[in-house]
């Protein structure tokens, strides 16, 4: 017994690790770095490479429909990156609520909100320029909000990466959605939705390889 | 009630130790931690692994990565379901691992020693012990998970359903259901065996 604790604190003092202040250094650049990440990939497709969209619509509708957007998107991030209190992070309950509801409640809430001034419409864009523009904004800023939970999950690791893709993909439909002024519903699936769908699922992957407890690492 | 209440002591104190570990790095404090979870841990692993000499590499294992996350352990938070929810997952994926090199029948019985005990005594008891194991494997994972992390490793409901990822509520449905299945293959043997 004495024998193993000794190996156990051997072990330890070879690799040293950072206390919380350093650890939460650490998380503080991680996230900044994904915010930036995003900023810079707006800047990229929504201002220089397509072009801002001059389409004239209602202030009251993109504020509501953006305003509505963040509070999902806000929701789903702090549900995702948050623990709840606890070392074993969310339950299976709290992270498929997360991946499932969060597109719902955005779409839901983009359909309502531009109903209400008569705006769904369809577009002759099918919504792909969205689509590119959300999973480029959304693929780095994943990888590194996952470096926030690097090896730690011991129960749902999968799970848990496909809930912060999605939280991603939310954050990057707000931007995307001050950027799109179409809300016809079939483009918001393929250009909005489904981007949200694609970085749960490479979420989801880079959870399951990068988050879980293994033994070497 | 005592018995509680002392473990209860025991896990505030482990809370307390990991805590001033994650902020200040004091290693008298993770030493005060391994003194405190060592114990259990090893008790669980062991009966996972049916005495395989690898549960004190999976113990050490378990507290290296207690060590390497330390800096992420919130301010409040409990170490003790933390530490077998990483225990269980290193053994998840041990248990994964050798069957599939290996393709081995895990064994029956517990190989270790019973110290105190004549050799009668001992030897009754490491049948009862393998009674109790055999029936164990009898019943459904799920259910016989619940009644070790509960009645063998005496764990609270809250933290062994923490654990396992699930609700108090499934959780006593399912201790409750693996000690019926337990009672109908011991019958009275097994409130002897678990006292």
């Amino acid at each position: 017994m004495t024998d193993l604790k000794e190996r156990i604190l051997a072990a330890a003092a070879a690799a040293p690790s950072p206390t919380r202040a350093g650890a939460s250094r650490r998380s503080v650049l991680w996230i900044a770095g994904s915010a930036a990440s995003m900023a810079a990939g707006y800047w990229a497709f929504a201002l220089t490479f397509f072009g801002w969209q001059h389409i004239p619509r209602s202030l009251l509708l993109m504020a509501g429909t953006s305003i509505g957007a963040a509070v999902v998107a806000g929701s789903a991030t702090a549900i995702a990156l948050g623990r709840g209190g606890t070392m074993l992070g969310r339950s299976r309950r709290w992270l498929i609520a997360t991946t499932v509801l969060a597109p719902l409640l955005l779409l839901g809430w983009k359909l309502g909100w531009s109903a209400l001034f008569g705006n769904l419409d369809e577009s002759p864009h099918l919504g792909y320029r969205c689509l590119v523009m959300s999973v480029s904004m959304g693929a780095i800023p994943v990888l590194l909000l996952a470096m926030t939970r690097k090896g730690e999950d011991p129960r749902h690791p999968g799970l848990l990466g496909a809930a912060i893709g999605v939280a991603v993909g939310a954050c990057a439909w707000v931007l995307v959605d001050l950027w799109c002024p179409v809300a016809g519903i079939w483009h918001l699936l393929r250009g909005h939705v489904l981007p949200i769908l694609v970085l749960g699922i490479v979420g989801a992957a880079l959870g399951s390889t990068m988050l879980g407890v293994r033994p070497r690492r | 009630m005592e018995s509680t209440a002392h473990k209860s002591a025991d896990q505030s104190e482990a809370d307390a130790a990991m805590d001033c570990y994650a902020r200040e790095g004091d290693p008298k404090a993770f030493s005060r931690l391994i003194d405190l979870l060592q114990p259990r841990l090893l008790g669980y692993v062991r009966r996972q692994l049916h005495g395989d000499p690898a549960a004190e590499d999976l113990v050490q294992v378990c507290f290296l990565k207690i060590h390497q996350y330390r800096g992420r352990f919130s301010p409040g938070a409990a170490v003790l379901p933390y530490a077998f929810a990483i225990a269980r997952r290193l053994l998840i994926d041990k248990i994964r691992s050798d069957r599939r090199q290996r393709g081995r029948e895990s064994a029956l019985v517990t190989q270790q020693p019973l110290y105190g005990v004549g050799p009668e005594e001992a030897l009754a008891q490491r049948r009862a012990l393998a009674r109790l194991e055999s029936a164990l494997r009898e019943i459904p994972p799920h259910h016989r998970e619940a009644f070790e992390l509960t009645t063998l490793d005496g764990l609270s409901l809250e933290d062994a359903a923490a654990i396992t990822d699930t609700t108090i509520t499934t959780l006593k449905m399912r201790k409750h259901y693996a000690r019926a299945a337990l009672r109908e293959r011991l019958g009275a043997e097994l409130e002897e065996l678990l006292r």
